[in-house]
């Protein structure tokens, strides 16, 4: 290991340079990248670990500084001197050419230059250690500094409207006609009302991409659950299969139940049509999934499933407040799939290797036969090129959640105990842990 | 006489016969209108339409009141040929298709959230005597209990109420306390969040001396389910085997999501429906007993609210510290005095009022409701109906909220879609 590769985000460019530096990586220090870069004259920000925050990215000026770096590598984003960093990190500093990147810049954070001693070498394990409370925050990779207290946002009017020159003498006039509290005039109004509200300045804010409300657990607290509960006895032998996507919740504090994420069509429970997506499943046959945990509600839920015989599901509709009649994925979700084999031949390219680059166990390379709880756990690695963030479902938001939709692309064909082949869609069951994922199953 | 009817339903509806029926005829001898809120694409809607029919048939052959009640059916299809289609299985008249956007008047007026929902209103006034008609049709088939319409906490309570520990106290023990009514059920996970809650603030009130006593009606499935949640709940029950009684209280308070948590005075009038929001917000409960605020400031616990109907929100830039409070104290008074005004008619608000500051949350709203980027920001959100009436105007006086507030009233102003 006497070399250290670099990957470093030049300023608005989507994909990432690599530069090796023989410099063993424990010991690769900013002056090394500078040089191997030829850039002296630029601002450095080197992905990082805080442990409460998660990934951040530290700024390094001391030449000297170690760099952190992460099993031989180092990451970094290179941004010109005198380009502003606008913390509010969406629109002026991000170019129009990358809208998503998979690799969104998360929190900005300037450390002071390290201490003399070097740090040691930063290990990698993104999330092991951090509490669950700061999960919701940590995970959170797009722009959406969660950090943000309003006073830290730049306010950059737009346009620089005339309003701005006269702002502060109008803000005086506001604060004064509040404070003398005599001159309010509770019964009649009348046009000279002392007290009124100016417009000081046209606002700016960052725009999110996302309606990532807040922690899950509060979420839940706001849901609404309909005291309709339908029970639907579904004929398996019209059609084979149910043609449902099921998704459990879960919080820190327990096990929140299973849900209809989408319904297929051409299933059984699409063509009965009383289950609709958003449903919480409560029961099915004579089991009831009220005192078990997310992941053994699915495990009977499959074996029902394998065995043959008429399905009953009882299911309790959820709270819509809107009068339309179907869910959808907030419109601002960007459901794009990812083409699995140009993304690999993308990082093979770059790397000189088959496997995935951003796998978590290096040296076994994943394959439509790896064990699914290592090819899940390989997505939900924040390096695993998915965009794996916070997401609002339902009102609910998901944390550390993707979109499956690239893998409708893997499935695989299985003999059923019903005697007859059928292509279903590959389970991807994740361990549904204290941290609160969201599994994804596709019956 | 039945003006409000015309008002509100036009001069004419349409029957399964595409003949026309006449409102103000059809008035004069009603004493209840039945709406019925459904769409025709939507499998539970023909479900319930199916209970429905039968109902209506047998309630229009057997019952002594059977000229005074009419049901219409106000559609969401907006497709003239599924319409038309569904109406020809019922023995009732409907809302013309042409129009059909009267519907979203009629869905924010009685609060409707989900279909397929059945709402009985009077039909000289057009207040509502029972927002859960569902419950109606399933619980009273023969419609003995005509009209349907509320009756005191006390009468529908009336009975054994259980504790936890098997002891049982008689419900005339509820008298001159505050309660709180709470529809919860184990198989639902924001009710165990909830009753967690619950347990503290109960304590908490308790002990400060308040009388003060929560009644679990349960949606559990099942005796042992009920048992189970029960115990883990320090206060009274309906028995999980009186299945009436759970009923009917479900249905005196139009219960149609949980958990719901109601707060009556020692007299047993409602003071809040917002029970849920109140308890969350209030950990401490030092507002008890919640009575309704004129201005609430927008938060993550309260947002709910804005789903429920129409809701005035006014945006301030609250950067600097100070600029919500006195955003606050200008709308309020105008608060105060409608919140008299529809006290005296005893209607409910018509819309809540909100000012909201700088966060996370409201900078989602904006985006979600398209707002222009400015504060402070008068508005009026009707998320339910995807309409927002917005006046960005250099200069926000209590005249000019007034003048905003009424003229939304009076349906002078005009929606933007969101």
């Amino acid at each position: 290991m006497g070399e250290t590769r670099v990957i470093y985000h030049l300023e608005d460019e989507h994909t990432p340079y690599l530069v090796r530096i023989s410099v063993p990586a424990q010991r690769v220090t900013l002056l090394h990248v500078k040089n191997a870069l030829n850039k002296h004259h630029a601002r450095f920000f080197f992905r990082s670990e805080d442990r409460d925050f998660g990934v951040v990215k530290e700024e390094i000026s001391d030449d000297d500084a170690v760099l952190p770096c992460d099993n031989g590598r180092v990451v970094c984003w290179i941004v010109s001197a005198d380009s502003q960093i606008d913390f509010r990190g969406a629109d002026d500093v991000m170019s129009v050419a990358t809208p998503t990147s998979s690799i969104a810049p998360p929190l900005y954070m300037a450390l002071p230059p390290p201490p003399q001693a070097p740090p040691p070498q930063r290990t990698r394990g993104i999330g092991d250690s951090r509490p669950p409370s700061f999960h919701a925050l940590g995970e959170d990779l797009e722009g959406q500094a969660p950090l943000h207290k309003a006073s830290n946002r730049q306010r950059v009017p737009k346009g620089g409207s005339s309003n701005q020159q006269q702002s502060s003498e109008l803000e005086t006039t506001s604060f004064c006609s509040s404070d003398s509290g005599g001159r309010f005039s509770q019964s009649e109004h009348s046009s000279s009302s002392p007290q009124r509200l100016r417009r000081q300045r046209r606002r700016h804010r960052k725009k999110n991409a996302g309606k990532s409300m807040d922690q899950s657990a509060s979420s839940v607290t706001d849901s609404t659950m309909s005291l309709n509960i339908t029970t639907v006895t579904l004929n398996m032998e019209q059609h084979h299969f149910l043609g449902v996507s099921v998704l459990g919740q879960s919080t820190d504090r327990g096990d929140g139940g299973i849900y209809i994420g989408s319904i297929m069509k051409g299933g059984a429970v699409a063509s009965d049509g009383r289950i609709e997506p958003g449903d919480m499943l409560l029961q099915v046959n004579d089991i009831n999934f009220e005192n078990m945990t997310n992941d053994d509600a699915v495990k009977v839920l499959r074996d029902v499933l394998h065995a043959p015989g008429p399905i009953t599901l009882t299911v309790a509709k959820c709270w819509d407040p809107s009068p339309k009649s179907g869910f959808s994925l907030p419109p601002s979700e960007p459901v794009r799939p990812i083409d699995p084999a140009a993304w690999v031949c993308h990082t093979a390219a770059m790397t000189g290797r088959l496997t995935p680059h951003y796998s978590v166990h290096e040296d076994t390379p994943l394959s439509v036969h790896s064990d699914i709880t290592t090819v899940v756990a390989a997505m939900t690695n924040q390096r695993s090129g998915l965009e794996v963030r916070d997401r609002l479902w339902l009102k609910i938001t998901i944390p550390n959640a993707f979109i499956v939709v690239m893998m409708e692309h893997d499935y695989v064909r299985m003999e059923s105990e019903r005697g007859f082949d059928r292509m279903v869609w590959r389970t991807l069951y994740l361990g549904l842990d204290k941290l609160g994922r969201w599994g994804d199953v596709r019956i | 006489m039945s003006e409000f009817l015309v008002n509100l339903l036009g001069e004419r509806l349409v029957n399964s016969e595409k003949a026309e029926v006449d409102v103000q005829a059809l008035g004069s001898k009603l004493s209840l209108l039945g709406l019925f809120f459904g769409c025709s694409l939507n499998a539970p809607c023909k479900q319930f339409n199916g209970s429905l029919c039968e109902f209506y048939t047998r309630f229009k052959k057997t019952s002594e009141h059977k000229d005074k009640l009419e049901i219409v059916f106000v559609s969401s299809d907006q497709d003239q040929k599924h319409w038309q289609d569904f109406l020809q299985e019922m023995p009732w008249p409907a809302l013309p298709f042409k129009d059909r956007h009267k519907k979203m008047k009629l869905w924010n007026k009685y609060k409707v959230t989900s279909i397929p929902s059945l709402v009985f209103v009077d039909a000289l006034t057009g207040k509502v005597v029972c927002r859960n008609g569902l419950l109606v049709v399933r619980d009273d088939p023969k419609g003995l209990e005509f009209p349907w319409g509320p009756k005191p906490f006390a009468e529908v309570v009336a009975g054994p109420l259980l504790r936890n520990d098997r002891q049982t106290a008689d419900s005339s023990s509820l008298e001159g306390h505050y309660v709180g009514v709470y529809f919860s059920a184990h198989w639902c996970p924001p009710c165990r969040g909830l009753t967690r809650v619950l347990v503290e603030s109960y304590r908490i009130i308790k002990e400060s001396g308040k009388k003060f006593e929560i009644v679990f009606v349960s949606a559990d499935r099942s005796e042992e389910s009920f048992q189970q949640y029960f115990s883990e709940m320090p206060w009274l029950a309906v028995p999980y085997s009186d299945e009436a009684r759970r009923s009917r209280l479900n249905r005196l308070y139009g219960i149609q999501g949980i958990p719901t948590l109601i707060l009556l005075d020692t007299e047993g009038h409602m003071i809040t429906r917002q029970g849920r929001v109140e308890v969350l917000n209030d950990p401490e409960c030092r507002l008890f007993p919640w009575h309704p605020r004129p201005v609430l400031e927008l938060s993550e616990s309260n947002a709910v609210q804005l789903h429920e109907g129409p809701c005035l929100v006014l945006f301030v830039d609250a950067e600097e510290d100070g600029e919500l409070e006195p955003a606050k104290e200008l709308i309020q008074p105008i608060a105060e005095k409608l919140m008299a005004k529809y006290k005296a008619k005893e209607e409910e608000m018509p819309f809540l009022f909100f000012v909201a500051g700088e966060d996370d949350m409201t900078d989602s709203l904006r985006d979600y409701t398209n707002l222009p980027e400015a504060a402070p920001l008068l508005t009026i959100l009707d998320m339910s109906a995807r309409a927002k009436y917005v006046l960005d105007v250099e200069e926000i006086t209590p005249a000019i909220v007034e003048q905003f507030v009424n003229d939304f009233l009076a349906e002078k102003l005009k929606p933007e879609p969101i």
